[in-house]
């Protein structure tokens, strides 16, 4: 069945390939019956081909020029049409050939055959009018293949520094020496620039008006080379600019309406979004906005409004939301709603960010999720007092950041950064009226009668309390989450030597954060005991039995005034780190101590770039106590070393490369058993070129140990007080190999092409104790491979196609019957898309097929079919349906598994 | 015998420098600068010397490297074909042009900064610009390069179609008429349409704009009369 198929698609390609082949781009025209002396002539063509036409070029000259004129031929939406002007036609004739260039890349022309080495000839009537011709008798030279490069002909220039320059880069043997160049008559051969490659004057300073060059050519051999002549105009400058015609503009609008059910869960999403561009050369600006369905109260914002000013490059400001990116240790992409701005005058620049990078949540209404009773009591009246908590909200943490940078000649840039974020106490509402919570049955708690149990909200348990009771409402300590403060600070150095081929980089930054500031400062005293429980003055101080003094610690007198510093960092016993340092540790060994502080990070980097070796060598460390609260992503607790090279060869088509990775987690002194990891991955890559075969490889080792060598012993006691032993076997030692290859194999013709792409990967986890482990021991490793072939298919300009087939085998160890046992799953798929345009290409339809076959440890099958739309249906605008839906096999049911409905509609300006 | 291994040894420098001597070329002219605004310095290849600030006219070899201040800009034309690159501030890069015979093989080195490229159809090879991430090839377009390892290289493709290679993940695609190519350090390629004012300003076409043509008229009695256009 497989046979047959392959058999009959294959067929099907041929047969359109054929049919599509007769398809062909031509230019029809009827060359001129008459033409005369010193009057303009019309140049008419049709173009008949299915191809868009990028543009369309007359070339032109008199009989005997060497050079041809260029006009780019105007369409009047039946034909193409060009007027040569008047002078370019005498009693020598004209000639002239047409370049139809296409959006495929592909050129037509007129005539087909050799257009530019017998160009159509057209004799020129004698009229009375006498105009004088440019053009010299050249008849009894030899032709010239000069190319003029500056100025273009019948080009406006500027009147001072005018280049004019000729190049003879395609004239074998040109004579520099007997090589003249003429501007307006006058010889300025003297003045020039003139080798066998290339004639140059620059001419000071031109009258406003019409100027002529004429550059005559002699070769090595003595002989005359047609001489090339040519105009250009010079005219004056004025700053007469209108603002309004320099401003410019372009945005989009886009709006995306899906619906998905899955397993008949329904989700629905809607998105708008504008975006707006504009401005002048000195100042920019844009503006967007998007509106999301998903925007909640219970939920951080997924809409947004930005606006940014751009001016030059030296200022930018950006209000309303916006994700900058100052340090990864301070903040790398988070949103931020407030102001950035951005100035930077080459050799100094100053990043500044103020603003919200979380907006407050005052939480659900829904029973409990916003307040809870945990205590009754009775108060000095004697009547009950509800004691009444808060939680399920969420505080608006401020947050603001700066940047300062100093650049000296792009060599060396050092940059001080600084952040501050903290959670604002003030932006929770303590009392939510509409949140409902349970009231539990005062008999639990007190002797007297409270109000009946059951669930109220605020307003109406207060409301039912009043002259029964009252209530106490947390203010501060509450149940939900406490709010923080954290600042982080650092510096960033960079030199960047020998033209960006060596740089050196390092960064080092600190943080501090307080997880709990409900309470505030705390004493200097508090400070003193907090760390070393002793009221000595002295923070670190230790003392051996007879009361001398151990170790010597630090006076508490250097340290300032704790509430002083408040507005900076609220200092108390939930800070971390209160002490950056170990104090103890760095009497022991000082750098060791400062380079592992817990709550710092740090990075060195080494790359160069030389004999086309890309090398790189990276340590960076990141402590586990390290936090920003701007950038919750950084990876904690990990040190890692990386080296790399990547080498290329013939002209970057063929590139090794090679990385090794060490990594690990023992920071500090205190972690016994580190997860260890270390990779080494090598990398070939060879692409000659676009209509190429083109291949990849990949293999990566991994070694991953937690250097346990023995048991763990658990110690379980039962209720009769007897103890059991257990040994649970956490050694880890694995090593992976993975390997990725692929290859690319493009099939073109004129008018189709065809992409063979074969992957494959599999990815091997052997456990390197495994002859040491108990039969029983579940081995956490899975190893897989992956093997797929997709087929890209452009028949025409109108159709293409992609075929895929995939397979993926994975084997999982597990117990079967008690048995240790490797199952193996088997997933094969296998898909069809096409894709067809339609209308000059305004409408594209689309559709698919794909049936995906698991096998093994579960038995299904999943049929997919998808379609869809784009229809462009008026200039810019965009409207796009997707659906796709999934109907699932097994051997107890079929089902509709899941189906989406995406509609969008797109604008550009 | 000693005399005759001497003779030996001397014919056989003399040949190997005469061999030399004429097979070696002369480091051909591939280019030449024809707009200046601000600051460009280049510094030749074989020499030793430093980088040395040139005008108009300046004649670029193979291997040449060119740089531009910050606010300054340049035009280079290449002499095969007058394919023409133009270089914004900030700018430095390695100009490559072999010969192969009447035509150039060429290849610009961009270790940062912002370069367009209008490329005639070219009668052998690729045009290429190449930076430490990337690789565009073309045959003959319309595109802006702006080279930054650190955000990724950012392709601009005006006309035409630019084929763009990763080189840390050797990940080819093609970018057609206003698309946006943005190859980064970490192999990853991604192609979106390009917003207008994302694309980097031609200085050449805002710089010297000539506001008005004055053409000399002269009469049979050689009375002159000036005709005076001004356009915006």
């Amino acid at each position: 069945m497989k046979k047959i198929f392959v058999q009959l698609f294959f067929i099907f390609l041929h047969i359109s390939s054929l049919l599509l082949s007769q398809q062909r781009n031509s230019i029809l025209h009827i060359p001129p019956t008459s033409a005369f002396e010193n009057q303009p002539l019309n140049i008419e063509v049709l173009f008949d081909g299915k191809s868009t036409v990028e543009n369309a070029i007359l070339y032109h000259r008199i009989v005997g020029q060497s050079g041809f004129q260029e006009i780019f031929m105007e369409y009047d939406l039946v034909s193409w049409n060009a007027i040569v002007s008047s002078q370019f036609l005498n009693k020598k004739g004209l000639e002239y050939l047409i370049v139809f260039n296409l959006d495929d890349g592909s050129s037509v022309a007129y005539p087909e055959i050799n257009p530019f080495e017998s160009p159509k000839l057209i004799q020129v009537s004698q009229s009375q009018q006498n105009i004088a011709s440019i053009n010299n008798d050249a008849s009894s030279k030899i032709k010239s293949n000069a190319l003029i490069l500056s100025p273009e002909e019948g080009s406006i220039s500027s009147s001072e520094n005018i280049l004019i320059a000729i190049s003879f880069f395609d004239i074998n043997g040109v004579d520099p020496n007997n090589t003249k160049i003429f501007l307006d008559n006058i010889d300025v051969t003297n003045q020039s620039y003139i080798t066998t490659d290339i004639g140059t004057y620059v001419a000071p300073i031109l009258s406003p008006g019409l100027h002529t060059v004429e550059v005559q050519i002699k070769n090595k051999y003595g002989y005359d080379l047609e001489p090339t002549i040519w105009s250009f105009s010079v005219g004056n400058t004025y700053s007469m600019v209108n603002p309004i015609d320099e401003f410019k503009f372009s945005g989009k609008i886009r709006n995306d309406n899906s619906l998905n059910n899955v397993q008949n869960v329904n989700l629905q999403i809607g998105e708008t979004v504008g975006e707006f561009n504009g401005g002048w050369e000195w100042l920019e600006f844009k503006g967007s906005i998007k509106i999301s369905s998903q925007e909640s109260p219970f939920l951080q914002p997924k809409n947004r409004i930005s606006f940014s000013l751009k001016s030059n490059d030296f200022i930018t400001i950006k209000f309303g939301d916006f994700n900058p990116s100052l340090s990864p240790y301070l903040i790398q992409g988070k949103r931020v709603r407030g102001v950035e701005t951005d100035i930077n005058l080459g050799w100094g620049r100053l990043q500044t960010v103020i603003g919200e990078i979380e907006r407050s949540i005052q939480g659900y209404n829904v029973k409990d999720r916003s307040h809870s009773i945990h205590d009754i009591q009775i108060d000095s009246s004697g009547l009950p007092i509800y004691f009444i908590d808060r939680k399920g909200y969420s505080f608006a943490r401020k947050y603001s950041a700066a940047k300062i940078t100093i650049n000296l000649l792009n060599k060396f840039k050092f940059s001080l950064f600084g952040q501050k974020a903290i959670d604002d106490i003030n932006s929770i509402e303590n009392k939510l009226n509409s949140a409902s919570f349970t009231v539990p049955d005062w008999n639990d708690y007190i002797s007297i009668p409270g109000i009946d149990p059951g669930v109220y909200s605020f307003y109406d348990f207060e409301k039912t309390l009043s002259g029964k009771g009252t209530f106490n409402l947390k203010s501060k300590n509450l149940e939900g989450e406490s709010p923080k403060d954290n600042i982080v600070s650092g510096f960033n150095l960079n030199l960047n030597l020998d033209d960006s081929k060596l740089i050196m980089e390092t960064s080092w930054a600190i943080s501090f954060l307080n997880r709990n500031i409900w309470d505030g400062t705390m004493s200097i005293a508090d400070f003193d005991t907090a760390l070393d429980d002793n009221l000595d003055n002295y923070i670190g101080r230790t003392y051996d039995d007879n009361g001398k003094v151990s170790t010597s610690g630090f006076s508490t007198s250097i340290i300032p005034d704790l509430t002083s510093i408040e507005d900076i960092l609220i200092v108390n016993l939930y800070l971390t780190p209160l002490v950056p340092i170990d104090i103890q540790g760095f009497e022991d060994s000082k750098i060791a101590s400062f380079m592992n502080m817990p709550s710092t990070a740090y990075n060195f980097k080494i790359r160069t770039f030389y004999y086309g070796n890309l090398f790189e060598i990276k340590y960076s460390q990141v402590g586990p106590q390290f936090n920003s609260l701007a950038n919750p992503f950084l990876t904690k607790n990990i040190r890692e070393f990386v080296v790399s090279d990547r080498v290329r060869f013939f002209d970057n088509k063929l590139s090794f490369g090679f990385d090794y990775k060490s990594r690990d987690n023992k920071i500090l002194r205190s972690i016994i058993n580190p997860n260890k990891q270390k990779s080494t991955s090598t990398n070939i890559s060879f692409a000659p070129g676009p209509g190429m075969p083109s291949f990849t490889t990949n293999f990566q080792t991994l070694l991953r140990t937690n250097e346990k060598i023995e048991l763990d012993t658990l110690v379980y006691t039962s209720a009769t007080e007897s103890d059991s032993i257990v040994l649970k076997d956490n050694r880890e030692n694995t090593k992976s190999r993975n390997r990725f290859g692929s290859v690319s194999i493009p099939v073109n013709n004129n008018f189709q092409n065809f992409n063979i792409l074969i992957s494959y990967n599999s990815i091997n986890v052997e456990d390197q104790l495994k002859l040491e482990r108990n039969e029983n021991y579940l081995q956490k490793a899975t190893d897989s491979e992956a093997l797929s072939l997709i087929i890209s298919s452009k028949f025409s300009d109108q159709f293409s196609s992609n075929l895929n087939f995939s397979s993926y085998k994975v084997s999982i160890p597990m117990f079967i019957d008690s048995n240790m046992q490797t199952a193996e799953n088997l997933l094969r798929t296998i898909a069809l898309n096409g894709y067809y345009f339609m209308f000059d290409n305004n409408l594209k339809l689309n559709g698919g097929l794909s049936v995906l076959n698991g096998s093994g440890l579960s038995n299904f099958n999943f049929l997919g079919l998808n379609s869809g739309l784009e229809f462009k249906f008026i200039r810019n605008m965009l409207f796009r349906t997707v659906f796709d839906a999934k109907i699932k096999s097994s051997e107890s049911s079929i089902e509709l598994n899941s189906y989406s409905l995406r509609l969008s509609v797109n604008y550009l300006f | 015998m000693k005399i005759k291994l001497m003779k030996i040894f001397f014919i056989n420098i003399i040949f190997l420098i005469t061999t030399v001597s004429l097979f070696a070329q002369n480091n051909p002219s591939i280019a030449v600068l024809s707009k200046v605004k601000g600051d460009v310095s280049v510094k030749n290849k074989d020499d030793n010397q430093q980088f040395y600030k040139v005008n108009p006219g300046h004649i670029f070899k193979d291997g040449d490297h060119v740089k531009t201040a910050l606010n300054s800009f340049a035009v280079l034309i290449y002499l095969d074909d007058k394919s023409m690159v133009k270089l914004k501030g900030g700018t430095s890069l390695i100009i490559n042009g072999v010969k192969d015979g009447n035509a150039l093989n060429k290849n610009l080195n961009i270790n940062n900064g912002s370069v367009k490229s209008i490329i005639n159809k070219q009668k052998k090879g690729e045009f290429k610009v190449t930076s430490p991430t990337s690789v565009a090839s073309v045959k003959g377009t319309s595109f802006w390069s702006v080279i930054d390892f650190e955000q990724g290289d950012t392709f601009f493709n005006e006309e035409g179609i630019v084929e763009i290679q990763n080189l840390a993940s050797g990940e080819v695609v093609d970018l057609f008429a206003n698309q946006k190519g943005v190859s980064t350090s970490s192999g990853i390629i991604n192609i979106s349409q390009t917003i207008q004012s994302e694309v980097p300003l031609d200085e050449d076409s805002a710089i010297n704009v000539p506001q008005e043509l004055r053409i000399i008229l002269i009469g049979p009695n050689q009375q002159q009369k000036t005709l005076i256009i001004k356009y915006n």
